[in-house]
C-alpha cells in the first residue's frame, strides 16, 4: 500500500536541466509506482516567469480535483498583487501551502514583504515552504548563479511567526544544526546526504520535523528512497513512519 | 606485483571511496564503511586514501604526507583484502624520484593496485608524464579527480578537458575520471574521443539524467559506479544508477562489470 507523502515535486520546464516526467499526469503514474500516495507539487516555470501565476495557473487547472496532488503555488511577494493572487488560490483551488523562492525573487527573508506574507499565512492557517535552492551552487549556469537561502535566516523568520509551519526545501546536511531550535520549521531530505543520512538528520532536527521530499524530477527517485532504508539500529520504525507521512500531515495541521 | 583478485560473486563494485571521516579510529571507520556498503549492495570498493593525512586541504602533501596516506590505505587492504582494493595516492609536484619510489613500495612490493590523483598538479602538467609512463609499464589504472565548479576550481584542480589532455598523452593507461556529477555534460563531451577514459558517477547530488547522458555519449562500458563515501552515502549513490533509465545489461556494466574489467578481476568477462 502506498504510504509516502512526497512534499516537494515539480512540474514543467526548468531551463537548466533536460529531465523526464515533467507533466503532472506522467509524474503521478511514476510516483505512484514508487509508493507515493500524495505529492506536493509546484511549477518550476513559476520560479522564473515574471509573474509566477503564469506558471501556477496551468498547474492548478491541471491538478485541480485530483487528490493525489497537493498544489503548492509559487509566490513572488515583491509583486504588488501577491495577496490578491494568494487569496484567489485559497478560494478557488483550496490551496493549503505556498512556496517562496526568495533568492530567485530577490526577497530576502528579512524583507518586510516576506513578513507580511507570513502574517497572511498565519491568518489563513497556511503552510509556508521555503525553497532554499533549486540546484547545487557548483552546478549552476555560469551566467546565472543564485546563492542559496541561509537556514539561519529561516530560523529567525520562523521565530517571528511561531504559529506558522514552515518547510525548508532542498537543505544541505551541513546546515541542519541551524534549525535545531526552530521548532516550527520542518525539513525535507531531498538534498540531505551524509554517510548515514537519516540518522544525522534526525540528530539535528529530531524525529518530528523531518519529512520525505524528493525534489523530483531533478533527482533520481531511488536515491531518495534509499535514504529510507536506514538500519533500524540508527532509525526507529516509528521515526521512519513519521518521515514517510506522519510529519507531512502535521505540517497541514492533521 | 600483486596476483589477480577474484571478482566477488555478487554485489556492486564502488570505484570511489575514502576512509577519512576523521571522527572515528580507523578500525571503527572500516567497520562502519563496510556495514553501510554491505547494506547498499556493495561487495568491493576501491579505497583512495585518507587524503587528509597528507594535508588538511588535499593540496600538496610532501613525500612523508603521501606515505602516511598510503600506509593508512595499505592497512585497510591488509585488514580486509576481500573488500578493499587500495590505490596509491601521489603528489606529482614532489620530486619524480619520490613518486616512483612510492609506486615501487606500495604497488610493486606492496598490495596497492592503482594510482589516485587529486588536486596537487593539473592533469595537463608534464610532471604527470613520468608517473604515467611507469603506470603504463605496470599496467595499472589511474583514478583522477575532475570538476567544472561554477564557484571556481581550486588552484591546480583539473577539469575534464585537462584529464582528456592527459589521456591523449598516455593512451595506453586506463583512467577513471572522477565525478560525473561535477564534470556533467561538458565533461562527458570532453572525454568522448578518449577511449582510455571512463567516468565515475560520483560528484554532487544524484541529479537525474546524468547517467543516461553519459551512457548515451560514451557507451555503457565507459561509465562506472562510484560513491565518494563518506562525502556521500553508498545507498543514495547506488540509487543514482538504479534510478537511471538503463537497460539491465548497461546497469550491470556500470555497477560491476566495468570496474571488474578495469581492475582485471578474475572470472569477469565484461
Amino acid at each position: 500500500m502506498n504510504d509516502l507523502i512526497d512534499v516537494s515535486v515539480w512540474s514543467g520546464h526548468w531551463p537548466f536541466r533536460a529531465v523526464k516526467r515533467r507533466e503532472p499526469k506522467e509524474l503521478k503514474a511514476f510516483l505512484q509506482g514508487k509508493g507515493v500516495r500524495q505529492a506536493w507539487i509546484s511549477s518550476a516555470e513559476a520560479v522564473l516567469y515574471p509573474d509566477p501565476m503564469q506558471g501556477n495557473e496551468p498547474l492548478l487547472e491541471a491538478v485541480g480535483g485530483d487528490e493525489f496532488f497537493l498544489p503548492v503555488p509559487i509566490l513572488d511577494v515583491s509583486l504588488p498583487l501577491w495577496r490578491k493572487d494568494a487569496e484567489e488560490c485559497v478560494r478557488r483551488f483550496k490551496v493549503k501551502a505556498f512556496k517562496l523562492t526568495p533568492n530567485y525573487h530577490q526577497t530576502p527573508l528579512n524583507d518586510r514583504k516576506v513578513d507580511e506574507f507570513c502574517a497572511f499565512a498565519a491568518e489563513k492557517k497556511l503552510a509556508v515552504c521555503i525553497q532554499l535552492r533549486m540546484m547545487e551552487e557548483r552546478t549552476h549556469h555560469p551566467l546565472m548563479k543564485i546563492p542559496p537561502v541561509q537556514l539561519g535566516d529561516l530560523a529567525k523568520l520562523a521565530s517571528q511567526h511561531p504559529t506558522v509551519k514552515f518547510l525548508a526545501c532542498a537543505a544541505f546536511c551541513r546546515d541542519l544544526p541551524k534549525l535545531r531550535e526552530a521548532s516550527n520549521v520542518f525539513v525535507e531530505h531531498s538534498l540531505v546526504e551524509s554517510p548515514f543520512t537519516l540518522k544525522v538528520a534526525l540528530d539535528a532536527v529530531g524525529p518530528e520535523r523531518l519529512v520525505f521530499g524528493s525534489h523530483s524530477p531533478f533527482i533520481y527517485y531511488e536515491a531518495n528512497l534509499a535514504k529510507l532504508n536506514a538500519d533500524p539500529v540508527d532509525v526507529k520504525p516509528e521515526a521512519l513512519r513519521a518521515i514517510r507521512h506522519g510529519n507531512a500531515a502535521r505540517i497541514l495541521g492533521a | 606485483m600483486n596476483a589477480k583478485l577474484a571478482a566477488p560473486r555478487n554485489g556492486y563494485i564502488d570505484v570511489h571511496t575514502h576512509l577519512f571521516k576523521g571522527d572515528l579510529p580507523q578500525e571503527e571507520e572500516m567497520d562502519l564503511s563496510l556495514r553501510l556498503a554491505t547494506a547498499a549492495g556493495v561487495a568491493l570498493q576501491i579505497e583512495l586514501g585518507n587524503l587528509r593525512l597528507g594535508t588538511p586541504t588535499f593540496a600538496r602533501p610532501d613525500p612523508e604526507g603521501i606515505a602516511k596516506v598510503n600506509n593508512h590505505t595499505i592497512k585497510a587492504v591488509q585488514r580486509h583484502p576481500d573488500r578493499f582494493v587500495g590505490f596509491c595516492y601521489l603528489n606529482p609536484a614532489n620530486p619524480v624520484s619520490a613518486s616512483l619510489e612510492e609506486m615501487e613500495r606500495c604497488i610493486v612490493e606492496g598490495p596497492l593496485r592503482g594510482l589516485k590523483f587529486e588536486i596537487s598538479v593539473n592533469a595537463t602538467s608534464p610532471l604527470m608524464d613520468p608517473i604515467f609512463e611507469r603506470a603504463r609499464e605496470l599496467g595499472i589504472p589511474v583514478l583522477h579527480h575532475a570538476w567544472y565548479n561554477m564557484e571556481g576550481n581550486q588552484e591546480h584542480e583539473s577539469t575534464a578537458a585537462d584529464v582528456a589532455h592527459l589521456a591523449r598523452r598516455h593512451p595506453e593507461v586506463t583512467i577513471v575520471m572522477a565525478h560525473l556529477g561535477g564534470a556533467r555534460e561538458r565533461g562527458v563531451q570532453d572525454i568522448a574521443d578518449c577511449p582510455n577514459v571512463l567516468v565515475d558517477t560520483s560528484g554532487s547530488y544524484p541529479e537525474a539524467g546524468h547517467v543516461e547522458y553519459a551512457v548515451r555519449r560514451l557507451g555503457a562500458r565507459r561509465v562506472v559506479y562510484g560513491s565518494d563515501w563518506p562525502c556521500r552515502d553508498y545507498a543514495t549513490q547506488v540509487g543514482r544508477i538504479l534510478g537511471a533509465d538503463l537497460k539491465p545489461e548497461e546497469r550491470d556494466l556500470v555497477l560491476r562489470g566495468n570496474a571488474a574489467r578495469v581492475l582485471g578481476l578474475e572470472g569477469v568477462h565484461a
